[in-house]
């Protein structure tokens, strides 16, 4: 059974898909420059991101049944949405406004350092908790 | 979107969204913080599960609220409180109310 969450997915794909396809395509015959199709399927890759990182603070009871209602593990959650907002925020600022050789760098760096920042922080809720010492 | 604008305008509900991010509460638990009537804070939980900013679950008797907010949600939460829309809440609501005879 396909979720609305993997249809838009899917979706999400197919879009980032047909228009890169289709911007090569103009650049081939000359329509764009030859930066354009780089820089717009980057930007759109930076959108998606912002875009899952804004829902990912949102529960999701039946998706993250372990997670329901821990309130550490749903902060977690939210920090991990919010790095991964901010991330995907300087990634497509990147690669709209920078030069291509520093946009490159700068959205593989913003990404990678909200994903280690956020999975850091998820981890830190969930080891963290389990080594907080039980009452008695 | 423009739920969730509604929902963010009042000290009330932003105050209670404040305390969902500690942990899930009752409604009574959060209703007790509050110097206002129950059919008040009743209709301000109606605004915030409209606005999908919390959820619900039953527990018993009690309906037990999550907070349920993305991050552009809770972005607008901190601009809300940091510009002060809307009339603060009295500083120690509860304390208040139970001095109340």
């Amino acid at each position: 059974m396909i979720t609305r969450s993997v249809r838009g997915s899917l979706v999400l794909a197919a879009i980032l898909l047909a228009s890169a396809y289709g911007l090569s395509l103009l650049a081939d015959f000359n329509w764009v420059g030859p930066d354009m199709p780089d820089r717009v399927t980057q930007v759109m890759i930076g959108l998606v991101l912002v875009l899952f990182g804004n829902a990912t603070g949102k529960r999701e009871k039946d998706a993250d049944p372990a997670g329901d209602g821990k309130p550490a593990l749903m902060a977690a959650r939210r920090f991990f949405g919010l790095a991964l907002v901010l991330g995907g925020l300087v990634h497509a600022g990147a690669w709209l406004l920078a030069p291509l050789e520093l946009a490159n760098t700068v959205s593989m760096v913003a990404v990678i350092a909200a994903l280690v920042a956020g999975l850091a922080r998820v981890a830190y809720a969930v080891f963290g908790q389990r080594e907080t010492p039980g009452e008695g | 979107m423009s739920d969730v604008f509604k929902a963010l305008s009042d000290p009330t509900r932003r105050e209670v969204l404040r305390m969902l991010k500690a942990g899930p509460k009752s409604a009574g638990e959060l209703a007790d913080a509050f110097p206002v009537s129950r059919p008040t804070m009743s209709a301000h939980f109606n605004a915030l599960r409209a606005a999908g900013l919390v959820s619900t679950e039953k527990a018993g008797k009690s309906v037990i609220y999550h907070l349920n907010v993305s991050v552009l949600a809770e972005a607008l939460l901190g601009f809300a409180g940091a510009f002060g829309l809307g009339s603060r809440p009295t500083p120690d609501a509860s304390s208040e109310r139970k001095e109340k005879p």
